[in-house]
């Protein structure tokens, strides 16, 4: 109970960006540099923005290329607020399409996936499009003036896949997608993820704005009193950043003497990936790809977060564990570990978005283990055209 | 589920024509709030809305609250039988006077708060402690009064203190539907939806029958949608109600669970009438159904602009309701399964108008009444609109 005085100032609104000198203050080197406004956790209008600048224009990691295995095999998934539908046409190329209807705007596929279409139908008037896209079928457009179908296909979404990963990026001009991967392509090249098959899928949500889960993922200041069983195999000062580049983000935890996996008693139970050097097999890295996904491999088992902002105040995470596709064991002690893991993070990470909101609280401090997390918020700023040079 | 022509060209001589070349609004329309926040102020504040029935309050001291936007309405009747319309609000501090949604037995209306107490008649007939207030009088406190009028047996308010008459929004519809006793009709079940969609997706859902063969089929079996026509159009400036009919198949004589009824047709139906449901839109919320043995009618309310509450409620002749076989589930069911699809799919459109590339379509020649509902509606909107 401190009597201290409060740092003053309830949040004014942002629609002016009264607040460039707070925003100036986290642009700083890190160890003058204050935290994110408490604001930006809940403001709808950032939000909006948010979606806008970040998840419609970034590469999004949506899942794997054997979910939409044969023609006619489809996945709906939201990105940055979006309805996406990717879909194996009849010749076997992957497509990516905005899910809705040319006609009224109406979401056109319900189901998460499915297989076997041959065609896409709109469940409102029955406009008829083919898997490349191409609107076949329109009833009662005949004596309607300037209107030709081949106007009229879905808006094709940019889609690639790397090494088994599937990506679609909203921009309808972006870059390519290796250039989002960046050095994260020449660190994950000894694990085998084209041979990667998902052993589980959690999906969580959580009552905290995206960029406190997001910020959580990216230090271990938290891990002595969040996550007792993890530092037990990793301790939480050991290893070291090495991509700090953006979109790309992180470096590697060391385990103990002994641990050869990141599990609860460290004991493998897997085979381990061949060809990891020995280096490798000592080490967990965690990458994140700015905004959308997180990536981490420990030695027997491949995982991946994708977040998906519900709104400025809930956020969809999407958890993918996988291992080898020849692996016969189902994973169950990586998973009940992750679980648990997750669990304690989702909470505090509720804990922290109920704090932002308080009129108290302004602006804190990083400590020096959360270096990562303030060169996320810098980057994020940046690209938010909130400090510096916008892009925009 | 309004009728629409077979096709463009037997569009009536003079009807418009404007869906063939015109496109649909902006998806943001659908889900943006500073654009709710005007339709509200604009359409809800300042139109004649349909909120209940005279026979909800026969006596005096009976009330209803209805809530428009933010507002909340109550509709009492006084000692002399009037229906008095007031805004639901204290002149003192502000605070809702009446919580209730309906009651009886109101001698007058007293704040919960600070026991201010007004009259039927809405004058201000107590108060402690205000006799120094300075400049205070109580003739000059009394409650906000709201526009009230009575037609076909409805309650219609009007929040715009400078409201014309109903009739220069509604009168050529109240001539259309004049040789039909409305006001004796009596209100049978009634059903309350919640659907995660832009109230206006639902209105012109309801203009058109475009999706009736993939959406309703049994609708769709009873009253193919290419029967009927369309006569009333927002846009023709000629009242505030846009519709047309459609007509049964073969000897089907309802919209019920099987296409028949054996109730009689409502007094005034015409041998023409008999062969068809007529289908109404009144600006800006209200679907009003007529069936030659029922009246159906939606009242659609926006909750946010992703969310819409919609009543609807059904009509009988009184005779027909007091005979002891009397059962109105074959209208009521079917019509529960047709909204339901309705909902459905309104539901999509919501999400898909979401989609950052969807930025407007185009109409077919079976939506003259949703581009006639979005002309109207943009036009109200003005300069300052979407």
């Amino acid at each position: 109970m401190s009597t201290a005085a409060r740092p003053s100032a309830p949040t004014p609104p942002r629609r002016e960006r009264p607040t460039t000198a707070a925003f100036r203050a986290v642009d700083r080197p890190v160890k003058e540099a204050a935290t994110l406004p408490g604001w930006m956790f809940s403001d709808a209008a950032l939000y909006a923005e948010e979606l806008r600048r970040l998840f419609q224009r970034t590469w999004t990691c949506v899942g794997r290329e054997d979910e939409v295995h044969d023609a006619g095999g489809f996945l709906t998934v939201e990105v940055g607020g979006s309805g996406v539908l990717i879909v194996r046409d009849k010749e076997g190329v992957l497509r990516a399409f905005h899910n809705v209807c040319r006609h009224r705007g109406t979401r056109l596929v319900e189901e998460n996936c499915g297989s076997g279409l041959a065609n896409l139908q709109c469940p409102y008037h029955a406009w008829t499009y083919d898997l490349t896209g191409q609107l076949r079928g329109a009833p009662h457009m005949a004596g309607v003036e300037n209107f030709d179908k081949r106007d009229y296909g879905l808006h094709p979404i940019a889609l690639e896949t790397w090494r088994g990963f599937l990506w679609v990026n909203l921009d309808p001009n972006p870059g390519p997608l290796s250039d989002h991967l960046g050095a994260l392509a020449e660190r994950a090249r000894p694990f085998p993820l084209e041979r990667l098959r998902k052993a589980h899928r959690v999906v969580y949500e959580i009552a905290a704005n995206w960029k406190l889960v997001l910020q959580n993922a990216n230090e271990c200041y938290h891990c002595p009193g969040v996550h007792p069983q993890l530092v037990k195999i990793t301790p939480y000062t050991s290893g070291e950043e090495d991509i700090h580049r953006g979109p790309i983000f992180g470096g590697w935890m060391d385990m103990v003497e002994g641990a050869e996996t990141l599990t609860a008693n460290g004991k493998s139970v897997r085979q381990r990936f061949p060809g990891l050097s020995p280096e490798d097999l000592r080490r967990v890295y965690y990458y994140v790809l700015f905004p959308a996904n997180f990536l981490a491999f420990s030695t027997d088992y491949v995982t991946l977060d994708w977040f998906q902002p519900l709104g400025p105040e809930r956020t969809r995470l999407v958890f993918d564990l996988y291992v080898d596709r020849d692996e016969p064991d189902p994973a169950e002690d990586a998973m009940e570990f992750w679980e648990t893991t997750n669990r304690q993070d989702w909470h505090i990470c509720e804990m922290a978005h109920l704090g932002q909101k308080t009129v108290a609280y302004d602006q804190g401090r990083y400590s020096t283990e959360e270096d990562t997390v303030h060169a996320i918020d810098q980057y994020y700023l940046h690209q938010m055209g909130l400090v510096g040079d916008s892009d925009e | 589920m309004s009728a629409l022509a077979k096709d463009h060209k037997s569009v009536p001589p003079g009807a418009p024509t404007g869906h063939l070349s015109g496109v649909t609004p902006d998806g943001h329309v659908y889900w943006d709030d500073a654009v709710l926040r005007t339709e509200v102020d604009r359409f809800f504040y300042r139109n004649w809305l349909l909120v209940g029935r005279e026979e909800q309050i026969p006596k005096t001291g009976d009330f209803l609250t209805r809530t428009i936007g933010t507002e909340s309405i109550l509709l009492v009747r006084d000692k002399q039988g009037q229906v008095r319309g007031f805004q639901n609000v204290c002149r003192h501090r502000g605070t809702q006077l009446i919580e209730e949604p309906s009651g009886s037995g109101l001698n007058s209306i007293v704040c919960p708060y600070h026991v201010w107490t007004y009259g039927l008649d809405g004058r201000l007939t107590g108060v402690g402690h205000m006799a120094s207030v300075q400049g205070f009088r109580k003739e000059d406190n009394g409650l906000f009064p709201v526009h009230v009028e009575s037609a076909a047996g409805f309650l219609w308010v009007n929040l715009d203190p400078n409201a014309g008459p109903l009739t220069a929004q509604l009168g050529p519809f109240f001539d259309r539907i004049s040789r039909f006793p409305l006001a004796q009709l009596r209100a049978g079940p009634t059903h309350t939806y919640t659907i995660e969609a832009n109230w206006k997706l639902l209105v012109e859902n309801y203009s058109e029958c475009y999706h009736c063969a993939p959406v309703h089929p049994d609708l769709n079996r009873i009253t193919p949608y290419f029967t009927g026509d369309n006569d009333a159009f927002f846009t023709e400036g000629k009242g505030k109600f846009s519709g047309g009919y459609q007509t049964f198949a073969g000897d089907y004589n309802s919209m019920t669970m099987t296409g028949y009824t054996r109730r009689p047709p409502l007094p005034g139906m015409t041998e023409e009438d008999r062969k068809r449901i007529y289908y109404y839109v009144l600006w800006p919320n209200v679907f009003f159904s007529l069936h030659p043995d029922y009246l159906m009618v939606h009242k659609a309310w926006p909750l946010s602009p992703s969310r819409s509450l919609v009543e609807n409620e059904f009509y009988f002749d009184p005779k027909v309701m007091a005979q002891p076989d009397f059962d109105p589930s074959d209208a009521v069911d079917i019509w529960d399964i047709i909204n339901k699809q309705d909902w459905h799919v309104c539901e999509l459109a919501q999400k898909g108008t979401r989609s950052r590339a969807w930025h407007g379509g185009r109409y077919s020649e079976q939506e003259i009444l949703v581009w006639d509902f979005d002309a109207y509606y943009q036009e109200q909107m003005g300069r300052n609109g979407p």
